[in-house]
Formats: structure tokens, C-alpha cells, sequence
């Protein structure tokens, strides 16, 4: 379903901790690593390296993870050293490859922080815990609850409409769709193809919502099987996730660091 | 108890799927709806719990009228139901989750809903499954996670639309276990479905045709009366074939219904022993 | 009544919010700005679902990608993608839904013409928050932004325009019942 990191149940420091701070340690992470220059990079993946065994994964699991994605971080590269100044294609200048490296490693760096969140925390966490980080919004008349309980379908209707999708392609190949010819056929076919689709998750839709609806859900932001309180493993991870940004920021703004 | 009364519906302005319906479902009962598709039955199930209100008529469950708005909540929370397509009645990421899901909605304290959820679980006999993702599961086994979901509000009444549907002989099976088990620790149920077969162990049944109920009573009268051609239905093979052998004038039972019933009195026929 | 189309409603932007999610999977990736099915779905959402709730299943598809689902192009996720060059467009999103849908909403059964106009509207409103994030993260000035993060997606966005005019066509009288 999830197309990387796929959660696996571990016993490891990263598994344990609240959802909630991990999906602001990546947060964090992220930012750093679109505003942290090449030492945010770098600090970023030696980090990562080390927490390996704290998240209980290999670096063969996390590279196999990537695996789907290096050839979107190959194009990138190619994009910026190729394109990057003078004439397409053939004028390749060492800052458009310095440029198609760091937009490269940025981007698997940005994979990565998804794979090691992920990997360590099921969606239903994943879920629990973005509702209650927005539960001070309630104050402001934000409908937490209702936010939750959408997001928490669409991640259900995902893998259904995958699924479909692949179901009505397989049919139209078998029935030898044929791709070939003019825009006007083309788009006859795209539009024979997304209305079915369409047609069955309405009608799905308008299942959930009467079941829902048996099941007397209220728009009543309801209280987590998991209410845990944060620890203060919890609340170290944070410092050290805080104090690495600050350190990077630091680093990269203040020192004449690339 | 439930009682619909002069229950007429349509949807938006078309034509009367549902006329002048008059239906009880008693307590303790197990109730079979059938009747071939498009008759109503599935409109006729979501009356029972209010989902559907009726354009004429009453429904009430146990006293309270599904008029009134105020008295929705207590009702769907006496009839519990589940549909036929189990990938529509899950909402959560997890089996735990979804189940945890009703007794969520109606603001039960964390221990009471914890309470809740494990009871469920073992009812069904999917505890094992508590942690795994819905998407991984058999259709059976979304079925009874849809079943837990809907115990865990603890309902008098059970509605199943199509039960066995889109399920494997195992998850048949397993099914419709579950639902006589439920049935003898006292819930009521309604089962829906198109095929008689899987109603022969009914208290009592129900045949609908074109929106208006045209049969009732105890399963060997409905199939009497199916082989009359009263009905729109044919009676499953094994009360065919008993009827039939009736009919040419063997002195068959035909108020059994099983396999084993069935044995017994052909093999009277036979010269028993 | 009103509770139940409230609920229809949610699990509506709930379903539009995993199209756009399924929509950016299906994604080819160009450059600089991969070609996907996103606003495809994006145009469908505000156009079926109106302003409000179209503009709410960008908000869930955002709240996914943001938890550090990979919803976004290329499998993307976080919140540090709605910081980055392509974050722009994201946000755009949500205002391109809310602009369809509330501009089809001004006709009751909205021809072809107009549907495309309400989605190339709400194009706009997608592209220039998308061009100013670039320009601003990217360190690129109005030109160069264009040229890279404009006019590659304009013949794959003229198709999915029309394209998702037809299906509105085609799909709404389900909305009807």
C-alpha cells in the first residue's frame, strides 16, 4: 500500500516513541534539509547512518526501500547537469553537476526522513498522532475531528483505488486497449478508463457513509486507543532532533560553509 | 421488538421501491428477509435502523419511532448492521481500530471502549488479527471484523445484508457460525439474502417481491407455498427435492430441512432398519 | 438530514483526497516539474464537490503527505516538501479546487466551455503560488521559473483539462440521486 518503508513491527528505540514526535522530528528534519546546504546533507546522513540500529532497520532495508525512487533522484541529477546553463544537452558545466548532486542527495535525503518515520510508526499511529497535534486548533473552531476521520478514510480508499485501477487497466489490455492513433481516440480511451474508476469508489463512498453513519459517528473528535503521554525518551529524541536543526542552521549560516 | 407499519419509500422523487410494508421483527428471532434483487430488501434493511426514514408509515425499534431525530443515536446503537460489501463498513487502520470505532462514537469512557473491544474480538474469534491492517485480510475475515464493529455497540438486533456474498466456502461457513452463534447467546438477527439455502435454520421467513412482502412464517411454510409457485423464489434443492417426492405421493417430512433430516426421512422410506 | 449529507460530504473530500494521492503516483517524471495526475484530479474535485469540500480534500491530501505519507510526486513526503520548490503548487491545490468549484457552481449544469474555464482558472490559481515558491526557493527569477516550471506542463495540463471536463460530464448525474 505505502510505497516505502512499509512499516514493520520492531522492537527498536525509534518504534517506541510517540507518533507525535516523530512526525515533528521530520518535520524538522525536512526543513533541514531543504534550507541546510551541503553540511545540512551531510550532517543529515551521517545522523541517519548512525540511528540505523535505534530505528532497528539495516542499510540494506533502507536502500531497498529507495530502490524504487534512485532512478527519479538519476533524472534529477541528469535534469540540472544537463540543463542547468548554456545550451541543453551539451554544455555540461561542473556547477550544473555540483547542482544535479545536491538536488540528488537532497532528495534521497528527503526519502530517507519518510523511510525512518514510516518504518517505525504504523499509519494508525501516524494518524492518531496528527489528530492530536492538532487538537489546540479546536480552540480556533478547526474541526479536528472530522480532519482526522477524513484522513484516516482517504489512507483506507488508497489502496482500494490502487487496486481498482490496476483491475480495470488489466481488463482494458486484455480486451486490447490500444493506445496508438490520434489525441481524440487517446482520450476516448483515458476517459473509458478513469469513469469506471470513478463510478465504483462513489459508490464505495456512499457505502462507507451510510456504514459510517450506523456506527454513529457524531463529528465527535474521539479519544485515541492510544493516549499515551510523552516520555522522556520522547522528549530527548526532540532535543537531540532540535538541537541537530539549530546546529546545521548554524553551521550553515553562520560559517562560510557551502 | 421492531415494527414497520405501512412503511411506503422511494428514492428522491422516483418510483415506490418499498409499498405499504407491514413487518415485525421479534426479539430473540431469527428473521430471513429474501426475495430476488431488486425487491426492496436492501432499502427495507436500512429502515430498520433509520438510515432510511419512510415517506408513509411507521418504524419503530423497541418503542422508539426513527421521527425522531433525537431518538436516532439509541437506535442505531440497538441495530447494528452490516453490509454486503465489508470494504465499505471498515474505517480504520487497524482491525482494533475499526471495531474501537462505534463504541468511540457514543463517547464511552477509554476503559469501556478498551472493555468493549476485546469482548468483541473474542465473540467473532479475531483476536489474533487486532493489529493487522484491513487490507490484508480475507473477505471472511473483513466480514467479521464488520461483525465485531458492530457488536462492540452492543446491539439487541443484527441486520446482515448478503452475508455470505463475495465470500469462499470457508468464509461462508465461518459466517454464517458466527451468526447463529450470536443468535443463540440472544441476539436478534436479520439475515438478508437472495438465497434460501442458507435460510432453512430461520425462525421465520420472510419473502418480498416488487416492494411488497408477499410471504411469512416458519421456513417449511414459506417453501410450501414457494412450491406452489406463490413466490418469486424457488425453494433451495433439498426442499425441492422433498416437496417433489411429497408430490408423487411418498409420505416425506417436509418441516426438515437438513441434510441429516433430510436422510432420515427418505431413508424411512427406503425400509429403514 | 442535514448530519447525514454532512457525512456524505467528509468521506467525498476523504475519497478526492486519495485521488489526488493515487493520482500522484501515476507520474512521469520531467523536467523539472514531473508531469502527474494530480491536478487531474484536483479540477475533478472542485468541479463535483464544489468550493468547500474540494478545497478540503487538498487539505486532507496535504495533511497526508505532511504526517510523512508518500503521497506527494515521486513518492515524496513531509512537511519539508511544503517548504521546497514544489511546495507552491501544493498549496495551490487547495485554492485551484475551491476556485473550480465554486466557479462551476455558478452554472447549474455547466457546459464543456465553462468547465474548462473553471479549471483552467483553477490552474492558475495552482501555478502562480507554484511559480512564486520556485522563484523564491529555487533562486530563480519570473523567466527562468516559467520556462521550468510552466510551460513544460502546459500540453499535458491542456489534456487533462479537457479530459476532466469530459468525465465531469459524464459523471455527474451520480450526484444527482
Amino acid at each position: 500500500m505505502l510505497r516505502f518503508g512499509d512499516y514493520t513491527p520492531r522492537d527498536s528505540l525509534l518504534h517506541g516513541l510517540d507518533a507525535r514526535v516523530k512526525i515533528a522530528a521530520s518535520a524538522i528534519l525536512s526543513v533541514v534539509a531543504l534550507t541546510g546546504g551541503w553540511s545540512g546533507l551531510a550532517a543529515l546522513t551521517i545522523a541517519g547512518a548512525l540511528s540505523l540500529r535505534g530505528a532497528g532497520l539495516s542499510f540494506k532495508e533502507v536502500l531497498g526501500a529507495m530502490k524504487p525512487l534512485l532512478f527519479f533522484a538519476f533524472l534529477l541529477f541528469t535534469m540540472h547537469a544537463f540543463f542547468h546553463e548554456g545550451r541543453p544537452l551539451i554544455d555540461v558545466t561542473g556547477a550544473g553537476v555540483l547542482a544535479g548532486l545536491y538536488t540528488a542527495w537532497q532528495y534521497l535525503a528527503l526519502v530517507a526522513v519518510g523511510i525512518f518515520l514510516t518504518a517505525t510508526t504504523p499509519p494508525s499511529e501516524l494518524v492518531a498522532g496528527l489528530g492530536r497535534l492538532l487538537r489546540p486548533l479546536e480552540r480556533w473552531g478547526v474541526p479536528v475531528g472530522d480532519i482526522s476521520f477524513m484522513v484516516a478514510v482517504s489512507l483506507r480508499f488508497i489502496p482500494l483505488l490502487l487496486g481498482e485501477y490496476e483491475r480495470l487497466r488489466a481488463a482494458r489490455a486484455a480486451r486490447g486497449a490500444d493506445w496508438e492513433g490520434g489525441v481524440a481516440k487517446r482520450l476516448g480511451l483515458a476517459v473509458g478508463l478513469v469513469i469506471p474508476l470513478l463510478l465504483g469508489a462513489f459508490r464505495r463512498a456512499d457505502d462507507l457513509a451510510v456504514a459510517v453513519e450506523a456506527r454513529g459517528y457524531g463529528h465527535r473528535a474521539p479519544s485515541s486507543l492510544r493516549g499515551g503521554e510523552m516520555g522522556s525518551p520522547d522528549r530527548r529524541f526532540l532535543a537531540a532532533v532540535a538541537s541537530l536543526a539549530l546546529v546545521v542552521i548554524v553551521l550553515h549560516h553562520a560559517l562560510p560553509l557551502p | 421488538m421492531i415494527v414497520l407499519e405501512g412503511v411506503t419509500f422511494s428514492y428522491d422523487g422516483g418510483p415506490p421501491v418499498l409499498k405499504d410494508v407491514d413487518l415485525s421483527v421479534g426479539e430473540g428471532e431469527y428473521l430471513g428477509l429474501a426475495g430476488p434483487n431488486g425487491c426492496g430488501k436492501t432499502t427495507l434493511a436500512m429502515h430498520l435502523n433509520g438510515l432510511l426514514r419512510p415517506r408513509a408509515g411507521t418504524v419503530t425499534v423497541d418503542g422508539l419511532s426513527v421521527a425522531d431525530p433525537s431518538s436516532l443515536r439509541k437506535i442505531r446503537a440497538l441495530v447494528g448492521m452490516v453490509f454486503q460489501d465489508p470494504d465499505s463498513q471498515i474505517v480504520g487502520m487497524t482491525v482494533e481500530e475499526d471495531v474501537a470505532f462505534g463504541p468511540l462514537n457514543l463517547g464511552l469512557p477509554p476503559r469501556e471502549v478498551r472493555r468493549r473491544l476485546e469482548e468483541s474480538l473474542e465473540q467473532v474469534g479475531i483476536a489474533h488479527l487486532r493489529r493487522r491492517s484491513p487490507h490484508t485480510l480475507s473477505g471472511g475475515e473483513k466480514r467479521l471484523v464488520a461483525v465485531a464493529g458492530v457488536l462492540a455497540m452492543r446491539p439487541r438486533y443484527i441486520v446482515f445484508d448478503e452475508p455470505a456474498a463475495f465470500l469462499d466456502q470457508a468464509g461462508r461457513a465461518l459466517v454464517l457460525g458466527v451468526m447463529n452463534r450470536l443468535h443463540r447467546e440472544g441476539i436478534t438477527i436479520v439475515h438478508i439474502t437472495h438465497d434460501l439455502a442458507d435460510l432453512v435454520a430461520a425462525d421465520r421467513l420472510v419473502v418480498m417481491e416488487a416492494g411488497t412482502v408477499t410471504l411469512q412464517g416458519p421456513p417449511p411454510e414459506v417453501f410450501g407455498a414457494l412450491m406452489e409457485g406463490e413466490g418469486p423464489l424457488a425453494p433451495p434443492p433439498l426442499a425441492r427435492l422433498l416437496w417433489g417426492l411429497k408430490r408423487d405421493g411418498f409420505p416425506v417430512r417436509t418441516d426438515v430441512l437438513t441434510v441429516d433430516g433430510a436422510r432420515l426421512t427418505i431413508g424411512a422410506l427406503l425400509g429403514g432398519r | 438530514m442535514k448530519g447525514e449529507g454532512n457525512l456524505r460530504g467528509l468521506v467525498y473530500a476523504a475519497l478526492f483526497g486519495a485521488l489526488t494521492a493515487v493520482g500522484a503516483y501515476i507520474a512521469i517524471p520531467m523536467p523539472p516539474v514531473p508531469i502527474t495526475m494530480q491536478t487531474f484530479f484536483v479540477s475533478l474535485a472542485g468541479a463535483l464537490l464544489g468550493g468547500v469540500l474540494g478545497a478540503m480534500s487538498q487539505v486532507v491530501y496535504l495533511l497526508m503527505g505532511v504526517i510523512g505519507l508518500p503521497v506527494f510526486a515521486g513518492g515524496k513526503a513531509g512537511f519539508g516538501v511544503l517548504l521546497g520548490p514544489t511546495g507552491g503548487y501544493l498549496f495551490g491545490f487547495i485554492l485551484g479546487a475551491y476556485v473550480t468549484g465554486r466557479l462551476t457552481a455558478m452554472r447549474k449544469e455547466a457546459g464543456l466551455w465553462w468547465l474548462m474555464g473553471a479549471m483552467l482558472a483553477g490552474y492558475v490559481f495552482i501555478y502562480v503560488p507554484g511559480l512564486l515558491q520556485l522563484m523564491a526557493v529555487a533562486n530563480l527569477d519570473l523567466g527562468r521559473a516559467v520556462a521550468v516550471g510552466l510551460v513544460p506542463t502546459i500540453p499535458g495540463g491542456v489534456v487533462k483539462i479537457v479530459l476532466a471536463a469530459l468525465v465531469v460530464r459524464k459523471v455527474r448525474g451520480y450526484f444527482k440521486t
